[in-house]
């Protein structure tokens, strides 16, 4: 009877093919997890926290210009660098597969940030202000963090403990797709499938499967539990004859 | 010379008024701190004097033996016990009770009762809130959820501490939500004042954990 | 006094912090409070969370949504996946609406102004009601101006100005007027049709942003992941500007403005000469042609010339398209130009070529909705309506004004001086969340409850293809914490008009009621009676009955070489002239400027916040010495604004696009002080043929201020992943493996690397990535 009876492997697939650069996953994501408001001093330094970003890149030059995003949240390496480096053990991996933040073991060193080739940790520089009106709003579930403390993308694990719990107060297994996370909930397009990576029957664990399946700087051998999924070329005759020169 | 003196002066007084602040400020700390850190039996003096020894207290002994429940309701099903909305008092006190009790004259007012014409008349727009001080407090960064432990220990009567002397739960299997609580918040039935009888530190929380098996991963208190 | 090791760590810990800091960090007060509610509502159990189903009517079309409640608070909003418009679609701005509701400039006060000349202060809900009730009796004139909506309040405005003999108009700034006019005129119907683009194998779109804001971008954007998924579809699209619908179209085409229907022209000229579809349908097509053919020049390389799109583009699509189930729509810019009803009219005619109207995967026709108690009209009154009407304002004809949901003196032109007029209307009455310049301008205020308070009922726009009802129901009650004195639009114009019925609460009640009558039992909810059905129409979010559908008739078709062929710009007589561009991100137009959230959201294709930028050409950036940051003046024939360049190389040459919403005078103190308002450059060029705003037809000077600021912006928060060509979006061809694609690009890298130890002064490391 205790809430983790199954080793889980939570995983995160997500169709960079599908994603159209909208942005409602940054936002779902703030307010889901509390994440401070950005205000425009800190975009102007450059010290914007956002537990889920969309990056843009651009291809090509005009007319022939494409910009391409791709969303990039924790991506909770099995083989994490953050972890080793802190000297507080605020950061470690549990056995569900994710890499915990403690928030009242931070002390701040910012080690881990140094250390996560992603960039997906952010640090708490000033104390978050929450006008009083606001507060309404605040995810009673989740800690509001204060100054000083190092925070990331937590695969909502709120509504992961909230679904198991469910789960186990009704006695029955979670079923594959009944916890979802925010992101995945304000994507218009179906780009983001959150499950167990260990069930061989859950969606995601297919979807991780599939061909055009890749992760994020495999050379640095992380093995991120996000894993994504290419986006297609369309243009078919133009393809064909590239691969014809790259024959020659 | 003439340099030196008001320099060492001017230093000696600023370590003075330095030290002063911080003495001034460790004072304030140790009696700033709303939570007795030391002997956190301490009590409060609530709104309203609530007697838990007669309602909830065994009948045996004078009480009238109510089910934790009935007022905490949302305990089996929520992270909260919650307290109960003044409406729930009221409910019985509109007709139970002295008329001269002080404190029911509180609960009245509160509950927007008052009796005219010798009938008695609810008002909810002459009814207030009842601010009640917080015993059991824990710090932001925990997510206690009263629903999990309940059903833990309802199923597993074995980690059940504490137990009144009342109740006669040895050897169940199944106990009621009721007959729990006292793990951790001990015998409150025979409490005149409600106080913390457990320290409600996370080594306590651990070490019950490891008893029972249950999730010693950071994550599963702290997010 | 017992004291053991971990506690004298804790204590002396605790002093220590509390010694630095002087204490504070003990507990606030608040937090030792339990507070012992009068009345438990039945729904509040502590530490858990309720969803409601409701509708999202803060300037949207009916999307349903889920509001998450706890505490008696609203947390979180999302998609409804049962309701047929947002299926598992959602919008970005729908949490900036938790902010709309708990905003620390919220009103919560009745504001009066005393005399014209005065200044507004705080009043009773008593004195207000009687003023306004003084405003508007039976002998007064009274016109009422609300946003577009097809829902019950707009039933009550027109109910009630019919009562009094006024006029009810509708606002929108960057509307589409030109687009229902068109549309009406090749459909014979005003009700947008839907666009079937989950269904749809070849998706040509113009100038409509439909994935980031067009219309019903909930809907539309889940419809993109359904064109994504398993038998991937093929999509071009044609804007001037680079959106995200641009960026996540396979071919994008940027003609010059206001020349979409060339391109749209030349395709159906390459079709008809290839005959790559049947005759019949070739025929129906060149029915609407004045010589039943389309006139010469239309050729893909004389349109190159024209528009400068690639001809071989042209052929391209043309091809692609007339295979399989295909779907052609304009919408956006596209028909904001002087002649957009033209181009809107021939984009839309194509669909008739192409065999696909009212086909699945095409354009499905939706049916004419008649529920009683809901009235009004998504499409907004033109710019010549509003000048005959602020011409009766400025004559001193109308006695009292109703606004609500739009704030007409920020974003109407600043040719029509809708201030000055507003001037002479002796009441106006303003509804509002929070000021805003109309507000500020009124005589009387109202602090109006947000969605979240208050039932109503909305006929989504477009319909999802058959009848739909959205149901909004309140979440938190008028009085909920963090907000207090509200008062519904709807109920209040009942209390002024008793025949009305009694509440906002009754009407919506009557018509669901109707519709259990009506539905034998045929739609979304099936119930034993009236009650029940209503408790599955609150459950489901809403009514709607896949079966009543339109018959899908034969359009009528009207020429349209009558209307206004040519696209004329205003002009600045400046020889450094570009095309302005306006665009909506998500501010909404101004609406949601004073909301943090969505001042704070990145712009997805400038990474920007906070601020009113413009995004210019990079390469005629550096000839013009343009820098990121530089301060710019824009000029236009009606004024000029300040705001920050950002050039990037996905912007037309000759052309700028600004955003819209920022540079409110009176809003509140995120909005405040903060960049430009863009709607007042706006040039008062009109459609000639229907007297809309043509708002994409401005044409301003662009000149350099002198000064430069720090470009508030995310891009460069953190490092671009500075690793091989290719990453980290890995692109593969149809039928290639990650794996194989990974390969490749790591070949390509080996060459570059090679290329760089011959030249070390050529360092670039070859990748196309966000600069830093």
């Amino acid at each position: 009877m205790v809430i983790e009876n199954k080793d889980r492997n939570w995983g995160m697939v997500i169709d960079t093919d599908k994603c159209t650069g909208c942005n409602g996953c940054v936002i779902a994501c703030q307010v889901e997890n509390n994440v401070p408001l950005n205000d425009q001093n800190k975009f102007e330094r450059g010290r914007v926290m956002s537990w889920m970003r969309v990056e843009r890149y651009w291809e090509g030059e005009f007319p022939e210009v494409k910009a391409r995003f791709i969303p990039i949240p924790c991506q909770h390496c099995a083989n994490a660098p953050c972890e080793p480096v802190c000297p507080v053990y605020a950061t470690y991996h549990n056995n569900e597969g994710m890499n915990i933040q403690v928030y009242n073991r931070c002390v701040g060193t910012r080690y881990c940030a140094n250390g996560c080739p992603y960039i997906v940790r952010f640090f708490n520089y000033w104390e978050p202000i929450w006008p009083e009106e606001m507060r309404n709003h605040l995810n009673p579930d989740v800690t509001v963090r204060s100054r000083g403390i190092m925070e990331k993308c937590s695969f909502c694990i709120q509504r992961i403990r909230r679904g198991a719990r469910k789960a186990k107060e009704e006695n029955r297994e979670l079923e594959d797709g009944e916890i979802t996370t925010a992101c995945q909930d304000a994507c218009s397009t179906q780009a983001i499938t959150f499950g167990d990576l260990n069930d061989p029957e859950s969606k995601v664990s297919k979807l991780s499967k599939d061909d055009r399946s890749y992760t994020l700087m495999p050379h640095l051998n992380t093995d991120p539990n996000v894993i994504y999924l290419a986006s297609i070329k369309e243009n078919k005759e133009e393809f064909q004859e590239e691969k014809a020169n790259s024959h020659d | 010379m003439k340099v030196i003196v008001p320099i060492i002066g001017l230093g000696g007084l600023s370590t003075i008024a330095i030290l002063a602040i911080l003495f001034a400020g460790l004072i304030n700390a140790w009696l700033g701190q709303p939570l007795p850190v030391l002997g956190f039996e301490q009590t409060f003096d609530q709104p309203i004097n609530f007697p838990h020894t007669k309602h909830a207290g065994p009948v045996t002994e004078g009480g009238l033996g109510m089910d934790c429940t009935y007022c905490h309701r949302t305990v089996e099903n929520s992270s909260s016990a919650h307290v109960p909305a003044v409406e729930l008092c009221a409910s019985c006190h509109r007709a139970i009770g002295s008329e001269n009790s002080e404190e029911l004259k509180k609960l009245r007012e509160s509950a927007g009762i008052y009796s005219e014409n010798n009938q008695v008349i609810v008002d909810p727009k002459k009814a207030s809130p009842i601010n009640w001080k917080r015993v059991h407090r824990l710090p932001d960064h925990v997510r206690f959820v009263h629903s999990a432990h309940i059903n833990y220990l309802t199923n597993n009567p074995g980690a059940i501490k504490n137990i009144p002397e009342h109740l006669n739960i040895y050897g169940k299997e199944n106990v009621l939500s009721s007959e729990v609580c006292s793990t951790c918040h001990g015998d409150v039935a025979n409490m005149e004042q409600v106080h913390q009888v457990e320290p409600l530190k996370m080594g306590q929380c651990v070490n019950c954990h490891r008893e029972n098996g249950g999730p010693t991963d950071c994550a599963a208190c702290h997010h | 006094m017992k004291l053991n090791r971990r506690e004298f760590l804790t204590l002396s810990g605790k002093s220590a912090a509390g010694a630095v800091l002087f204490a504070a960090c003990s507990i606030p007060e608040k937090e030792l409070i339990v507070q012992s509610p009068v009345d438990m509502p039945e729904d509040l159990v502590r530490g858990v969370d309720q969803w409601y189903a409701t509708n999202w009517s803060e300037g949207a079309p009916g999307d349903g949504i889920l509001v998450r409640v706890m505490e008696g608070r609203i947390k979180k909003i999302k998609g409804n996946p049962d309701h047929p418009i947002t299926r598992e679609g959602s919008r970005t701005i729908y949490d900036t609406a938790l902010q709309v509701h708990y905003n620390p400039d919220r009103l919560n006060t009745y504001k009066v102004r005393r005399s014209k000349k005065g200044i507004l202060s705080n009043t009773s809900e008593a004195e207000a009601n009687k003023l306004i009730f003084e405003a508007t009796k039976k002998n007064k004139k009274i016109v009422i101006v609300t946003n577009p909506t097809k829902s019950t309040s707009g039933w009550v405005s027109k109910k009630f100005v019919q009562s009094r003999g006024g006029r009810y108009l509708t606002y929108d700034p960057l509307d589409q007027y030109n687009l229902y006019d068109a549309l009406n005129d090749l459909f014979g119907s005003y009700d947008l049709p839907i666009i079937d683009i989950s269904n749809s194998e070849n998706v040509l779109s113009f100038g409509a942003d439909w994935i980031g804001g067009w219309i019903s971008p909930a809907h539309y954007s889940s419809s993109y992941g359904k064109l994504r998924s398993e038998n991937r579809g093929f999509f071009a699209h044609v804007e001037p500007r680079h959106s995200i619908t641009s960026a996540a179209a396979d071919t994008w085409l940027s003609p010059f403005p206001g020349t979409e229907a060339e391109i749209a022209l030349s395709i159906a000229n390459v079709i008809i000469n290839e005959k790559l579809v049947s005759d019949q349908q070739i025929s129906d097509f060149l029915k609407i042609f004045p010589d039943g053919k389309i006139e010469y020049g239309y050729n893909p390389s004389d349109v190159e010339k024209r528009t400068g799109v690639s001809a071989d583009k042209i052929v391209e699509i043309a091809r692609k398209i007339s295979k399989g189930k295909s779907v052609v729509f304009a919408g956006g810019s596209t028909s904001a130009y002087t002649n957009g009803k033209y181009n809107t009219f021939v984009i839309y005619a194509l669909n008739f070529l192409l065999g696909s109207v009212g086909k699945e995967g095409g354009i499905i026709l939706n049916p004419k909705v008649e529920v009683d108690y809901i009235d009004g009209s998504n499409k907004s009154n033109s710019i010549k309506d509003w000048q005959e009407e602020l011409a009766q304002w400025r004559a001193g004809y109308v006695d009292t004004v109703i606004i609500k949901g739009v704030d007409l003196v920020y974003s109407m032109p600043n040719s029509l001086d809708v201030k000055g007029a507003l001037a002479n209307v002796e009441n106006v009455i303003s509804f509002g969340t929070s000021m805003n310049e109309t507000l500020e301008a009124s005589d009387i205020i109202i602090p109006e409850t947000t969605f979240f308070q208050d039932w109503g009922a909305e006929i989504p726009n477009p319909l999802p293809g058959f009848k739909t009802i959205s149901l909004q129901q309140p979440v938190v009650t008028k009085n909920s914490p963090g907000t207090k004195s509200t008062s519904s639009y709807v109920d209040k114009i009942i209390e002024l008009e008793s025949s009305l019925g009694s509440s906002a609460k009754s009407l919506v009640k009557k018509i669901f009621d109707n519709e259990f009558n009506d539905s034998d039992n045929g739609g979304s909810v099936k119930a034993g009676d009236k009650g029940g059905f209503l408790n599955g129409v609150q459950q489901r979010g809403g009514f709607w009955n896949i079966k009543q559908t339109s018959d899908q008739k034969t359009p009528r078709l009207k020429n349209p070489f009558k209307h206004s062929i040519e696209n004329t710009f205003s002009t600045t007589n400046d020889s450094n002239e570009f095309h302005l561009i306006p665009f909506t991100n998500y501010l909404n137009n101004g609406k949601l400027a004073n909301i943090p959230f969505a001042q704070q959201i990145p712009d997805p294709i400038t990474s920007a916040a906070w601020q009113t930028w413009v995004e210019i050409n990079s390469h005629q950036a550096e000839e013009m010495g343009i820098k990121e940051g530089d301060i710019i003046y824009l000029k236009s024939d009606a004024g000029e604004i300040q705001c920050l360049a950002y050039p990037h190389p996905a912007v037309q040459p000759n052309t700028i696009c600004v955003p819209t919403g920022q540079g409110t005078l009176r809003g509140g103190r995120y909005s405040e002080e903060r960049g430009s308002n863009l709607l007042k450059i706006l040039s008062d060029k009109l459609d000639p043929e229907t007297g809309s705003l043509a708002w994409a037809s401005t044409k301003v000077s662009v000149k350099r201020a002198g000064g430069n600021k720090k470009f508030p912006k995310f891009e460069g928060t953190v490092e671009a992943f500075p690793i091989e060509p290719g990453f980290p979006i890995l692109i593969v061809a149809p039928g290639e493996t990650a794996h194989e694609a990974e390969k490749k690009n790591h070949h390509k890298y080996q060459e570059k690397l090679n290329l760089i130890e011959k030249d070390k002064n050529n360092n670039h490391n070859g990748i196309s990535s966000e600069k830093n």
